[in-house]
């Protein structure tokens, strides 16, 4: 049990691995999050071609498993000679880690898309008529009661989405990125110990789970996130 | 282009079947578990301390992870009991493993539905029942059981959906579902592109079989009567 614990190279790929999670899942969050905001305006105020497209996108991205998008996009598409020396090609399709991040950004646009609307639907129509009220035009009630509103009221299901995230990173480890799960696995198979490195890299995605949670609440504390609306 | 798959359709419809028959598998034994963490989160007891270490694990475990390790640690575990006893034990059933590992984790996830609805839950329907003289089990099951179970409808419909996609994961073990049927398909036919589209369009429409079922059961159980909803 305890060869692979005293093995350098165990807590080196651990290490790494976690440095890799964590760009996963904070690139393909801070993507994801514009990518999410932009497809909530086309459902909300897209008109019917951009409601149409954005419904789509949710309904194919949120229904299709993360492995399948996984070895569709890196098995499947580098198949298609005509991508070759495309942009596509040299800014996704080059390596293990940007098809990992692109797949999990474009799935995770699907969920965030769908909180972010959830956030605006929320909105109190009242909110919205009395900044009309003292005058507004409909870009300043969008920017300063609308979007901050949506924000705040969304802020405890991005952070879920955070989490969601991180834990489906872990499966970009079959498309062979080393990250916590995948470099400390590899490991482990040389010492035959399958088991070993899966509880400790559990221990650590709890522990990241608990970093996430700190974040929350700081943000939460924050006079912008404060204030008794909208909180969920 | 589709002739190629064509003769795979039948073994990959088989593969389909399977994927929602793993969820249909898992999903009472989820729920089960889910009910009675979420009772056991309200009971202010020591129970409610295992409850919620229940919850915080396995929110923050990946579902891959934990597949993983039911299907290494139980057969690690039966060597150890086979050699210790001097037989030899057979290794644990991908099925079986998978089963475990997903009623386990989705269990917290439905533990979590279920004890939020606990909470909201009016204590004036259980004092009405404490008052016409039912006891505290009674109480329990005739009251406060059917309204969580009711209220978390929506929920736990979705819950559902979410496991239909996560159940692919259990193809990394060796369990022949459409993801592992696809995983044979496309080496056979040696098009990736098209046999994972495929898969994806068919996960799809299991999702979409799926969701036109939630919507029948949510409305049969709107029509149950409002209350406690």
């Amino acid at each position: 049990m305890s060869g692979v614990l005293a093995s350098p190279a165990f807590w080196s790929a651990i290490w790494q691995g976690a440095l890799v999670t964590v760009s996963l899942t904070l690139l393909s969050m801070a993507a994801g999050v514009v990518l999410g905001a932009a497809l909530a305006a086309m459902r909300l105020k897209g008109g019917p071609l951009g409601r149409t497209l954005a419904w789509s996108y949710v309904f194919v991205f949120r229904g299709v498993p993360v492995l399948i998008l996984l070895f569709l996009f890196y098995y499947g598409l580098p198949r298609v000679p005509a991508l070759r020396g495309t942009w596509f090609w040299d800014l996704v399709l080059v390596s293990p880690y940007r098809t990992a991040l692109f797949v999990l950004t474009i799935n995770n646009a699907a969920y965030i898309a769908e909180i972010f609307r959830g956030g605006f639907v929320a909105i109190p129509r009242g909110m919205i008529e009395a900044g009309r009220a003292v005058g507004m035009t409909p870009r300043q009630v969008f920017a300063r009661i609308e979007m901050p509103l949506a924000l705040r009221g969304s802020l405890g299901s991005l952070g879920n989405e955070t989490v969601a995230v991180m834990k489906a990173s872990a499966i970009t480890s079959v498309i062979t990125v080393n990250d916590l799960m995948g470099g400390a696995r590899r490991v482990g198979d040389i010492w035959l110990e399958p088991l070993t490195p899966l509880l400790v890299v559990g221990f650590v995605y709890l522990l990241m789970v608990m970093g996430i949670d700190y974040a929350v609440a700081r943000l939460r504390a924050l006079p912008l996130m404060g204030g008794g609306m909208a909180q969920r | 282009m589709l002739e190629v798959a064509a003769p795979y359709f039948a073994f990959w419809s088989l593969g389909a079947a399977f994927t929602l028959g793993l969820s249909v598998a898992v999903f009472p034994a989820a729920v089960l578990l889910g009910l009675a963490s979420a009772l056991a989160f309200h009971s202010g007891r020591a129970a409610a301390g295992a409850a919620s270490i229940y919850f915080a694990i396995f929110r923050g475990l990946p579902e891959i992870l934990v597949i993983l390790a039911a299907f290494h640690g139980v057969n690690i575990l039966l060597r150890t009991v086979g050699t210790g006893a001097g037989v030899a034990l057979p290794t644990i059933d991908p099925f079986l493993a998978a089963w475990l590992a997903l009623a386990v984790q989705f269990g917290a996830y439905a533990g979590v539905i279920m004890s939020d609805w606990l909470r909201i839950q009016p204590a004036g329907l259980s004092e009405a029942g404490a008052a016409v003289g039912m006891t505290r089990s009674q109480i329990r099951r005739r009251i406060v059981i059917p309204l969580v179970l009711r209220g978390a409808t929506a929920s736990l419909g979705n819950l559902f959906l979410v496991l239909l996609k996560v159940s692919a994961l259990a193809s990394l073990i060796g369990v022949e579902e459409l993801s592992r049927r696809t995983a044979i398909v496309s080496g056979a036919i040696r098009d990736p592109l098209l046999a994972y589209s495929i898969a994806a369009v068919l996960y799809l429409m299991i999702s979409a079989l799926a969701e036109i079922g939630q919507n029948l059961l949510e409305r049969r159980s709107h029509r149950r009567g409002g209350a406690g909803a």
